[in-house]
């Protein structure tokens, strides 16, 4: 074994020992509650679990639009990109080629 | 537990663990009230397809109402009316979910829903001719084999009729649990939106269903459309109460089968767990009116 | 071939039936009638409707954030877009849109807002750890348990629920805020992300990385040994605090087992 392996696998069983002495780091289950590592962001699980089936039809109708529409209601027209731009939902038939 | 289904329920073991009581499909934002409270329901129903994930909160929360209540497994998806082969993965996705909850009832619909490997997520039409019938008998013959056990076919809401069915939707029914030996869920919604959007008559109808073969029933509201010639349009929506005519067709059902496990479906503007409690209690009262006339009958 | 039995033959069978389903200007299919014996636009358009309703339903449901980043009704018309260039190929519907990030990226109407694909991606990998294999996570006492002279060889095995990404931009940020319904004006998008998602449990973190923690996490995620990560996070980054890493790495539920 090298000199500088050595030198490695001292540094990292050095860390090791460092990263157990760690507060509270026993199990992740618990401790991942402490948000102790990067920055946790803090969104809710209830009931997020994505889309469900149905067995039923919709009484919702008029989804046979084919025109975008540009509107201003989304949160994507309140942040600024870089450069300032602020950009546009753009207006587009389906059958105008893109 | 009452024992409500006290009368001769044909050749088959159907129904068999999930009681002669009203249910509710279950829904992942009551699932904490209803352990809460210790809901007085007979049983939940659930949708095989938003259980096939591999772990997380909705298997934590199908164990904990499996542990405290009748389960019955209810598939969206399997597309047996489908020209294509059945999906074996999904299949097999399906016989794990039996395996794994062992619910009292397992459930597919006469649909289709799948072609060309594209999933439409829509319960669609199948013409009634001979050629639909041996595919679906097929179908049902192969879930039954691979799942183990016997399934219930649900009868379906329709807007369209196809020219070339030749034989009613209930002699294509009747015939597919006669070869298969599958059992049937009647959707009595089912029947009133097909009734008014075909013109024919639903008591006719339910007067003319093998329901001796019947092992769970459906309830469910519906919206009002019309069609372009100003004909009653209904739409098998699922989005609020059981109609008036529904509940009075159920009665007329509950009369003649005595009690049968039903459940009241409830998938979209889903309301707070005490209002679709309170379809349920209902559906409930329906089901002891009608043990109630049959043990006085008995005792007499 | 066999000739098409007549049923199959009238109707265009379910080839016909679901192409007109997916695009309204393909024709009603023949043979579908109403109670008077006629052909019915309006009755065929209820199971189009079902088809599309249901499916912008399922779109909305999964990608909550990109709805509200775009609005509800310009959603609408994106969902549909995609829908019909990706139905779904499987009824399992919280798996739906993995190719919604690609989709955003090359859809000309949504180009001067790029970073919606990355929150797609974000939201998707999101729903997938929701839904994982329930595993134990990777208990800190294993890593202790190993020989210092050994410890450098130790592999890691990522937990069922782990998703590392580079982006751009604040993609987990973006998520964030917009499936809280909070402010997002004051998100600079000029910053980039390092994301982490994980499912120890039942909840789902998200985390944003520190300095190095991307290089370190993907070397081992992809097979790399604790030594040759750490080897590879240091060189790439300066005053790499490997010790603070290791802890985060194990704190955080990425991994379930060490092989060595």
């Amino acid at each position: 074994m090298s000199v500088k392996k050595i030198a490695a696998t001292s540094l990292v069983a050095g860390a090791v020992v460092a990263a157990l002495s760690i507060a509270s780091v026993s199990t992740a289950s618990a401790a991942a509650k402490e948000k102790c590592y990067g920055v946790a962001l803090a969104g809710k699980n209830d009931c997020k679990a994505g889309a469900g089936t149905t067995c039923a039809g919709s009484s919702k109708v008029d989804y046979q639009g084919n025109a975008f529409k540009m509107v201003d209601a989304g949160t994507c027209k309140t942040m600024s990109l870089p450069g300032d731009r602020k950009g546009s939902l753009t207006e587009l038939k389906r059958d105008v080629p893109a | 537990m009452n024992e409500l289904n006290s009368n001769d329920r044909g050749p088959f073991s159907i129904g068999s663990e999930i009681p002669a009581r009203s249910g509710a499909g279950l829904k992942a934002e009551h699932v904490e009230e209803i352990l809460s409270s210790r809901a007085d329901i007979g049983f939940f129903e659930v949708h095989a397809e938003n259980y096939m994930g591999a772990g997380g909160v909705p298997h934590r929360q199908l164990g904990e109402i499996r542990d405290k209540y009748p389960l019955s497994l209810h598939g969206v998806g399997l597309s047996i009316g489908g020209e294509d082969p059945l999906n074996m993965d999904h299949l097999k996705r399906l016989a794990e979910l039996n395996r794994r909850y062992q619910p009292g009832l397992f459930s597919e619909h006469l649909a289709w829903s799948s072609h060309d490997g594209a999933y439409l997520n829509d319960l669609l039409p199948v013409p009634y001719d001979e050629a639909t019938l041996d595919r679906v008998c097929d179908h049902v013959d192969l879930v039954q084999e691979v799942v183990g056990r016997q399934m219930l076919l649900e009868n379906p809401s329709t807007y369209v009729a196809f020219e070339q069915s030749t034989m009613s939707e209930i002699d294509f029914i009747k015939t597919i649990a006669e070869r298969t030996g599958c059992g049937l869920l009647l959707d009595v919604n089912n029947i009133y939106v097909s009734a008014t959007n075909h013109e024919f008559s639903p008591e006719d109808y339910l007067d003319a269903f093998p329901i001796n073969l019947v092992g769970e029933v459906h309830l469910a509201g519906h919206a009002p459309d019309e069609d372009e010639a100003g004909r009653p349009l209904l739409i098998d929506a699922h989005d609020r109460k059981v109609a008036d005519v529904v509940w009075a067709l159920y009665e007329r059902l509950i009369a003649k089968t005595g009690g049968l496990p039903t459940l009241i479906e409830w998938d979209d503007d889903i309301p707070a767990w005490p209002i679709l409690l309170k379809e349920a209690e209902i559906a409930e009262g329906i089901l002891s009116n009608f043990q109630e006339r049959a043990d006085h009958v008995a005792n007499a | 071939m066999s000739p098409m039995p007549d049923s199959e033959y009238l109707s265009g069978g379910q080839s016909g039936f679901s192409n007109a389903l997916l695009d309204p200007e393909v024709q009603t299919p023949p043979g579908l009638v109403g109670p008077d014996g006629l052909a019915s636009e309006k009755r065929f358009s209820v199971y189009r409707n079902n088809v599309m309703a249901s499916l912008i339903d399922a779109m909305g449901a999964n990608f909550p954030a990109i709805k509200r980043l775009v609005g509800d009704e310009f959603f609408v018309s994106l969902a549909r877009e995609f829908i019909v260039q990706f139905p779904p190929t499987q009824p399992i519907l919280f798996m739906y849109g993995d190719e919604f990030g690609t989709f955003l990226e090359n859809f000309p109407p949504v180009a001067d807002f790029p970073y919606l694909a990355d929150v797609a991606r974000v939201e998707y990998a999101w729903l997938q750890s929701y839904h994982a294999a329930d595993v134990s996570p990777l208990e800190a006492g294993e890593l202790g348990n190993i020989a210092g002279e050994d410890v450098g060889r130790a592999k890691f095995v990522p937990h069922s629920s782990m998703w590392i990404f580079r982006s751009i931009w604040p993609a987990a940020s973006l998520m964030d805020r917009n499936r809280e319904g909070a402010d997002c004006s004051d998100i600079d998008l000029s910053v980039g992300e390092d994301i982490l998602i994980t499912r120890p449990v039942l909840d789902v973190q998200t985390l944003i990385l520190p300095q190095g923690g991307f290089e370190f996490i993907s070397a081992l995620a992809g097979g790399e040994t604790l030594e040759a990560a750490a080897g590879i996070a240091m060189g790439s980054v300066e005053n790499f605090d490997l010790p603070a890493q290791i802890s985060g790495m194990l704190v955080c539920g990425a991994f379930c087992r060490i092989d060595l």
